[in-house]
């Protein structure tokens, strides 16, 4: 029993401290900034338009995603735990973002004209994800340079 | 928690920079443990007492909001 829990706690270090080469924060930076700008120059309209466009937002999801798994130039254990933190917020906002930002959408169509309601209530795993890596490379960023 | 890192680290004439390259930290993690920003590992705390030849009590010190 004892062999096994070893062997799990060993499997789940190296997950937590899976780290991808600092050199990837520019591969990822630089590919995030090509597909937002192949997002708006792919047209609006037909099939293969919108499947281009599901793709090209899964590749920026994993762009960012680079960036915020990309090493720092020394990472030592304040960057570790900074990054914890930085986790722990950008996983409450982006709940905090998925529950209110339907309502707020619901509150201003009160008052002004909403173009397709019913489609900006709905969250997608995009917005959410989108929302929450930009938060979590924003906030440690920042955290860096501020709090520690 | 209070420290007394800037003080032991001017003792051996070692500037920031210095001390993270041998404790294998960055100089930015040094900074912040000296302005009381960021509180090192038992580890982190260990190295530093062994390099400055004191014990882990003289370079930290307890304050009253820590009780």
């Amino acid at each position: 029993m004892d062999k096994i829990l070893k062997c799990e706690n060993t499997a789940m270090e190296r997950l937590l401290s899976f780290r991808l080469p600092t050199n990837y924060k520019m591969i990822g930076l630089i590919s995030f900034l090509a597909l937002l700008i192949l997002l708006f120059v792919l047209p609006d309209e037909g099939n293969t338009a919108d499947i281009l466009k599901a793709f090209t937002k899964k590749l920026m999801l994993l762009s960012l995603l680079a960036i915020s798994l990309a090493k720092e130039k020394v990472e030592d254990e304040r960057i570790t735990s900074l990054r914890a933190k930085d986790f722990q917020v950008s996983f409450i906002w982006a709940i905090v973002y998925a529950a209110l930002q339907p309502l707020a959408t619901l509150l201003v169509s009160q008052f002004v004209e909403v173009e397709g309601l019913s489609e900006m209530i709905k969250m997608n795993s995009f917005q959410i994800l989108f929302f929450m890596l930009l938060i979590q490379i924003g906030i440690f960023q920042l955290m860096k340079k501020v709090v520690a | 928690m209070k420290n007394k890192i800037k003080v032991f680290r001017a003792i051996h004439d070692f500037t920031q920079q210095d001390l993270a390259e041998i404790i294998d930290v960055s100089r930015q993690t040094i900074n912040s443990i000296e302005n009381n920003r960021y509180v090192p590992s038992t580890v982190l705390a260990l190295k530093m007492a062994k390099l400055f030849q004191v014990s882990v009590n003289d370079l930290f010190e307890l304050e009253e909001a820590d009780d």
